[in-house]
């Protein structure tokens, strides 16, 4: 290592040698190099006046007053009464106990039956609302490997809806609400290529 | 593991007697820590209870890592510090002009290079003199340092630097000639 490196290296650990605060080899070290090098004891001179600043800061702080620790007893016992008549209120009281060991109970039993009912399936893009506002319905008959993605463009573009189904023969029935544009969206449905059949209802 | 941190094992599981022991071993030094910030005897004291306080109940988070004294010490700063952003209690210190007069008139009827230098290190800024307090008046390492002040190890350096450069801009500003140091 360079000597000018060291040197800069020494003169960041000067507080902890002026406190003594370093292992004997560096201290031994520290003590050879400054014999020669006259910018090193400025700085050592320097800190060993701040370490006298900090006696006389030392000698003149007050000291601790003993009715320190009986204060600090007495917000330990404090908080530890309040914590013990906590878990007190909780383990001794029997009917408190048995109260939530049966509020949990009813929990456990409440999840289980709404976990049962939970309802497992799709749901289907037919809705039943809307009857009112269609004025003419066709059949319709979506291939089996139709994406519904597909099928909800298809009905963008025609502005129709699914109002029924799918029955068991994969019949839907969709709603229109333009009368007046009928044999063109049955054209439109019919050249789909998603579509297998589109026939107005009866 | 030393004594002191066995102690604190123990008053994890509760043992008050562990906790009494750990106490007079460190009061004297986390009491100055924290007085040397507040300068206020009742803050200090109920600071001293908060500390001890959180030592009682966190006692179960110490991991051995660090000395007893660094991880009270940790605890006492955080305290302190909140307390600080509340009032700053150094500037009362330091604005409290009666004091300064009877300060200066010790100073040159004594003219002695320490008490000069004690009073540049009351003016330093919190954020330096930490430091400085750190190691000189409590002996701790860099290392012990930057784990209270949670800093790099680095970073302590380079505050010790700049606190030096502040003590001899504040000794320059009270007027004490630089011979008397450098």
């Amino acid at each position: 290592m360079p000597f000018s490196k060291r040197l800069e290296e020494i003169k960041v650990i000067l507080p902890l040698y002026s406190k003594r605060l370093i292992e004997n080899d560096k201290a031994k070290e520290i003590e050879k190099i400054l014999q020669s090098e006259s910018a090193l004891q400025e700085e050592l001179k320097f800190w060993d006046t701040v370490k006298k600043g900090y006696e006389k800061i030392k000698s003149d702080l007050p000291e601790p007053s003993y009715n320190i620790y009986p204060k600090i007893i007495r917000r330990i016992e404090g908080r530890e009464r309040i914590q013990n008549k906590i878990w007190n209120f909780i383990s001794l009281k029997p009917e408190f106990s048995f109260g939530f060991i049966i509020f949990q109970f009813l929990v456990i039993i409440v999840m289980f039956f709404y976990i049962l009912n939970l309802k497992y399936g799709y749901q289907t893009l037919s809705t039943t609302d809307i009857r009112a506002e269609t004025s003419y319905v066709i059949n319709v008959v979506f291939k089996e490997n139709a994406k519904e993605r597909d099928i909800r463009e298809l009905l963008t573009k025609i502005d129709g809806r699914i109002i029924g189904g799918p029955y068991r023969t994969g019949l839907y029935v969709v709603g229109i609400k333009d009368r007046e544009k009928k044999d063109q969206i049955l054209n439109i449905l019919r050249q789909s290529n998603i579509i297998v059949l589109a026939e107005p209802a009866k | 593991m030393d004594e002191e941190q066995k102690l604190i094992k123990q008053i994890s599981k509760g043992d008050e007697e562990a906790f009494r022991r750990l106490y007079e071993f460190t009061f004297k030094s986390v009491y100055r820590y924290i007085y040397s910030f507040v300068n206020n005897l009742e803050t200090a004291e109920d600071l001293m209870i908060e500390t001890y306080l959180q030592v009682w109940l966190s006692a179960k988070k110490f991991r051995g890592e660090s000395k007893a004294l660094t991880w009270i010490f940790g605890i006492a700063r955080n305290l302190t510090m909140n307390e600080i952003k509340k009032k700053d209690y150094r500037h009362d210190e330091l604005t409290n002009s009666e004091s300064q007069k009877a300060e200066q008139f010790r100073l040159t009827a004594e003219n002695e290079a320490d008490y000069f230098m004690s009073m540049a290190l009351k003016k330093l800024p919190i954020k330096h003199r930490e430091v400085l307090d750190l190691i000189f008046m409590h002996e701790l390492t860099y290392e012990e340092v930057a784990k209270i002040l949670d800093i790099p190890l680095n970073t302590v350096k380079t505050r010790i630097f700049y606190a030096k450069e502040k003590l001899r801009e504040i000794l320059e500003n009270m007027g004490v000639n630089k011979d008397a140091f450098f």
